[in-house]
């Protein structure tokens, strides 16, 4: 109690000194809540709309400055907890950001939200159909189909550069009540849109496993909401939440379809092809005339429920329990699209069409009713029992139970083909499938002993256990062990490090390549195909059939020896400079992956540096370097007669070593060349990454041309100077440089029909090329600034 | 200037008296000075190389909620303990002990936390203890400034001609200068650069349920609060995608696109090497040549597989409808 501590004045403490409450004005505004508005413009010199990707500067004009900070509330002695604060960001740009807030401080506190960023991906892509931001994309008039894009004639003359862009607006509200000290409520609710459009693909048919395609945009029409509300009690030695997250997704676009621009095949349904009828005469119904359509599903509307409950305990001896769990249902159940959009071939395929065997095409039901139930608990127990020893211990449960049903569905693999259902071959060429509804239980336990060893250095060993389970996939239950050690030491406030390294195996029970495989097809296909391996005599019977090559391992499944290392050292060799170095290395040796994944490794150090001279002039810099690589192997192989013989043909072997490097560069100031008056501080910032890709072939395989390097190169670099005119007006310049040029090897130099297309494959590409942008930007505001 | 100590204590003693005081009632580890914050003011301003008096125009200076440390009895030694032995009148060149709780270096890392956890152990916090950062000694004062009007690890970078200057990802890059490297990516990356998004929208530093201290349970989870048309259950999953978005994706930026770790088809021939096409290898692009294959140029795969996140059309066990 006060009456019983020391008192101030009776023990002769200090004299009272001039202190900043000394000066009543001071003392306001260096107390009182700080409001500030903002204004000017922006000048944005660069057309290259990609330098527009989430800040908006889309075009080169002027742009409104706009940034408001609007934030009351009594001086804090007053006894009056209302406050309200109004902020807008970057109001000028498409990125903009506002919000409201009012509330009593420990009592209810509303808010309201809204945000918008825009996303920009390319203006070089190109493409001849019409209605583009549309989910019904068609040919212009007249169209000439072709095998390939050379052979569509009327190609070039329709080709119309788009942006592929999109732009998310999100509008949320929620707010805050305190019941009692101990138990309030928050609830969080927001509303997101996402428009515009994103690259994909629209595929008309196959000739033999070979596809038509062309890459074209999509619309984007999303609308997500989210509700999060959590009751709170926080007690002294106790605290527990329960609550309620709820997730909605609604897509405006429930398909996507497209005219064929191809030449019909002879392998697809008269119906399917340009002119499709036999004597080149438009497909009566079909509009406009004669244009085969094809259509794919877009991403379906789904929900999500989860109820969460945590709870935490303090315990005797400096001791703390937690257990949270969360239970989750996931669902989705939009209306399939038919097997076909072309309705001369729609008749028996149609939702409702017999399923008692006699038409094994037709849909099995109309909507997938999928479902998947989540749980994830966790426990923890820690302590520190004395005072050099911190102990803890957790157990984790993550479970995914997918409860989709599994039936049998027919694979038309695009809109043009045949699909007779009463063909029994439909079904014994493997163009039928049992979907695999994935489920996923992990268990996770961890410990780790930390105990300081010297002066302020702490050394922490730990252990963790692993284990997940898979329904479907090539290996039930992987297993992991991690063993590792960390040792922090700060023994002066000048010098400090950091070492860890962690160690881990993982091994699956066994490795079965073909259960996907088995599990998906029916089982004539299967007795089909493992009849055929077997009678090859070249393939262990355990490993027929197969889909994959019976040597690969696929990575996230694979077994693997990790080992990582971080090191990190920081140093004050005087009061104005700190000096940090790092290294961090990580390799993941897969060793058992004859094809696959069979090494990963990423490394790389840096170095930060910062000196502050005195207090007028603070400087900072620093240098990154990361190189993160992947090797994997490959086996080529047909799918007819030679299959078995190339599968086990060591010399149908490739290798390919996927390495990307990386420099980042940073360094800046602040000066104070009037100090509270005159400010001024600059940064750069420079990137270079090189992506690398070294393929070697065996000697069966013919070595193509090599990979070029895909590069990417940025400079930016920024100035600022702000005046300040009087106590509440400051002026405020700026000036920013930046540069982005990237090579990509993958779209550079392309045009739509410039990939390589036969008589029975073609892909019409998207025409865009890897772009960049050189942009200059100045900036003028005012800044009005109140308390 | 930060408190002055003598040379004859060294940091285990101060140490060790911290933590006696802490563990301690009041009453027997020392006395509180009266006077309330003005007691501390005669001496500590806004002049301090920590400025002081900004508190009051935060939270904790709300002196009408009754929550707020500096409304309490004992002000600002609500936080900083019993410190009436620091205000005694010295004799010249005596040395002066510190506060009783201090929020730096100096202190134990738990002793630093507990006074922060008393008020702030719940939410979000509940599952602090334990928690990564909480293992490596990491404090609330490491992050946060609380007598700064806004604690930068609060503030978005919001100024679009300025790159990471400010704002809570320049205090998480202090330890995490990877990631910052990381996010400088321009073939793809996530907005933090252009304050559309901090590090705390996926990640809760203070511990969380998830892996990598992310904010939701699992990290699909954690990435369907923006991605939620990925969320299905689609009719065709990829097996993959359903258990760990990271399997392909690098979330904190790369050299490829769609924040991808490698390239496609490299990347999808890690884990499909069928007959055919699937396990072909395929060559860089020969502009002299007739080896301009879709397989590997403009989308690669996805020229016809675009559906990988998952089809939910009837014939979309391949991903292309």
């Amino acid at each position: 109690a006060q009456d019983e501590g020391f008192d101030l004045e009776e023990e002769g403490g200090f004299e009272i000194e001039d202190t900043a409450k000394g000066n009543q004005q001071a003392y306001k505004e260096v107390t009182n809540l700080e409001s500030e508005i903002e204004l000017g413009f922006f000048y944005n010199s660069s057309d290259d709309q990609l330098f527009g990707n989430y800040n908006g500067f889309l075009d080169d004009r002027f742009y409104a400055l706009g940034n408001v900070d609007i934030w009351r509330r009594n001086l804090h002695d007053w006894g009056d907890d209302y406050s309200v604060r109004l902020r807008g960001q970057n109001l000028g740009l498409d990125s903009r950001w506002a919000g409201a807030e009012f509330g009593r401080q420990g009592r209810y506190g509303v808010f309201f939200e809204y945000d918008q960023l825009p996303v920009f991906r390319s203006e070089t892509t190109e493409s001849f159909f019409l209605g583009l931001g549309t989910p019904s994309l068609t040919l212009p008039m007249p169209w000439t189909p072709g095998n390939n894009g050379t052979q569509m004639t009327d190609l070039d003359a329709n080709l119309r550069s788009y942006d592929v862009e999109s732009q998310r607006k999100r509008w949320s509200g929620g707010g805050s009540l305190e019941f009692t000290e101990e138990f309030g409520l928050d609830v969080r609710y927001d509303y997101e849109t996402k428009k515009g459009n994103k690259l994909s693909a629209a595929m008309m048919g196959l000739s033999g496993g070979n596809p038509r395609s062309v890459v074209v945009p999509q619309p984007l029409d999303y609308r997500t909401q989210q509700l999060d509300a959590m009751f709170r009690y926080v007690g002294d030695d106790a605290q527990f939440s329960l609550g309620y997250y709820g997730s909605g997704f609604d897509n405006g676009n429930n398909f996507f379809e497209w005219e064929n621009p191809y030449l019909p095949q002879a392998t697809w349904n008269p119906t399917a092809g340009y002119n499709c009828t036999a004597d080149g005469s438009p497909f009566p119904g079909l509009e406009p005339a004669g244009c085969g359509m094809g259509r794919k599903a877009t991403a379906p509307d789904n929900w999500f429920h989860q109820i969460l409950a945590s709870g935490g305990y303090d315990l005797p001896h400096r001791s703390r329990v937690t257990l949270s769990t969360a239970f989750g249902w996931m669902l989705q159940d939009d209306d399939f699209q038919p097997y076909s959009v072309n309705s001369a071939l729609t008749a028996t395929t149609q939702a409702g069409a017999p399923t008692d065997g006699t038409d094994l095409a037709a849909l099995p039901r109309l909507s997938l009713d999928g479902e998947i139930f989540t749980t994830v608990l966790d426990f923890r127990v820690a302590s520190k029992p004395i005072d050099k020893l911190n102990l803890d211990l957790g157990y984790r449960f993550d479970n995914r139970d997918n409860n989709t049903p599994q039936d049998l569905y027919v694979r038309i693999r695009a809109d043009s083909e045949d699909q007779n259902p009463a063909d029994p071959a439909v079904v014994a060429n493997d163009q039928a499938r049992f979907n695999l509804p994935y489920s996923y239980r992990q268990h996770k336990v961890d410990a780790d002993a930390g105990y300081r060893i010297w002066r302020r250095t702490d050394l922490t060993l730990g252990y963790e256990w692993k284990m997940t389970e898979r329904d479907h996939q090539e290996v039930e239950k992987l297993q992991e062990n991690t063993i590792g050690a960390i040792l922090t030491s700060q023994p002066t406030s000048f010098f400090g490090t950091r070492m860890s390294y962690g160690h881990s195996w993982r091994n699956g029970n066994d490795y079965v390549g073909n259960r996907p495989f088995v599990e998906g097809n029916t089982p004539l296909v299967i007795a089909g195909d493992a009849a055929s391996c077997l009678g090859s005599g070249l393939i262990p019977a355990d490993e027929c059939p197969f889909e994959n090559h019976p040597l690969l391992r696929k990575s996230y499944l694979a077994n693997r020896e990790r080992d990582e290392f971080k090191f990190s050292f920081s140093i004050v060799p005087r009061e104005d400079t700190t000096l940090a170095l790092y290294v961090n290395y990580m390799d993941e040796d897969y060793e058992d992956s004859e094809v696959g994944v069979t090494n990963v490794r990423n490394w790389g150090p840096g170095i930060d540096l910062s000196y502050t001279p005195c207090e007028r002039l603070s400087t900072h810099t620093f240098y990154s370097y990361q190189d993160f690589r992947t090797m994997q192997n490959g086996w080529s192989f047909t799918g007819t007669g030679a299959m078995f013989t190339q599968v086990t043909d060591p010399d149908r072997r490739w290798s390919s070593t996927d390495q990307d490097r990386t420099h980042t560069v940073g360094v800046g100031f602040d000066l104070g060349i009037l100090p509270g008056r005159l400010d001024f501080g600059a940064d750069y910032l420079f990137a270079r990454s090189n992506g690398q890709i070294d393929l070697t072939v065996g000697p069966a395989l013919t070595a193509g041309a090599p990979y070029p390097d895909s590069t990417s190169t940025q400079h930016n670099a920024s100035v600022y100077a702000t005046y300040q005119f009087t106590e509440n007006i400051s002026m405020r310049i700026g000036y920013l440089f930046a540069y982005f040029k990237q090579s990509d090897w993958a779209v550079d130099g392309l045009d739509p029909d410039s990939l390589s297309c036969s008589t029975n494959a073609c892909v019409i590409g998207s025409g865009r090329d890897s772009e960049g942008y050189t942009a200059n930007v100045v900036s003028w505001s005012l800044t009005y600034r109140f308390w | 200037a930060d408190e002055v100590v003598g040379d004859e204590i060294v940091a285990d003693e101060i140490v060790e008296r911290d933590r006696v005081i802490l563990s301690s009632a009041p009453e027997s580890a020392g006395e509180y000075a009266t006077g309330g914050m003005d007691a501390c003011l005669k001496c500590h301003d806004e002049t301090e190389k920590h400025p002081i008096l900004s508190i009051l125009a935060t939270p904790h200076g709300v002196m009408a909620d009754e929550r707020a440390p500096l409304s309490r009895e004992h002000a600002c030694q609500t936080c900083h303990g019993a410190s009436a032995e620091h205000m005694k009148e010295r004799d010249e060149g005596e040395p002066r002990p510190p506060v009783s709780i201090r929020f730096g270096p100096d202190t134990p890392s738990d002793l630093q936390n507990q006074v922060c956890l008393t008020c702030h152990e719940g939410n979000s916090r509940m599952n602090w203890t334990g928690s990564p950062h909480d293992l490596q000694n990491v404090t609330c004062a490491s992050c946060h400034t609380v007598h700064s009007k806004e604690d930068p690890v609060l503030v978005k970078n919001i100024d679009p001609m300025v790159f990471l200057r400010e704002g809570q990802a320049q205090v998480c890059f202090t330890c995490h200068q990877q990631q910052r490297a990381q996010i400088q990516q321009r073939v793809s990356s996530h907005p933090l650069r252009e304050g559309k998004m901090e590090c705390s929208s996926c990640h809760n530093p203070h511990g969380s349920v998830g892996p990598e201290l992310l904010v939701k349970s699992t990290l699909n989870e954690t990435c369907y609060q923006c991605h939620a048309e990925k969320r299905g259950p689609f009719l065709w999953e990829h097996a993959p995608v359903r258990e760990d978005c990271s399997v392909c994706h690098t979330p904190h930026g790369s050299n490829h696109p769609a924040l991808l770790k490698t390239r496609v088809p490299q990347l999808c021939q890690q884990c499909h090497m069928a007959a055919f096409h699937p396990s072909t290898a395929y060559p860089g692009p020969d502009f002299a040549g007739p080896a301009l294959d879709y397989h590997s140029l403009d989308k690669g795969c996805l020229n016809c597989h675009s559906e990988v996140h998952g089809s939910n059309h009837p014939s979309g066990v391949r991903w292309t409808r």
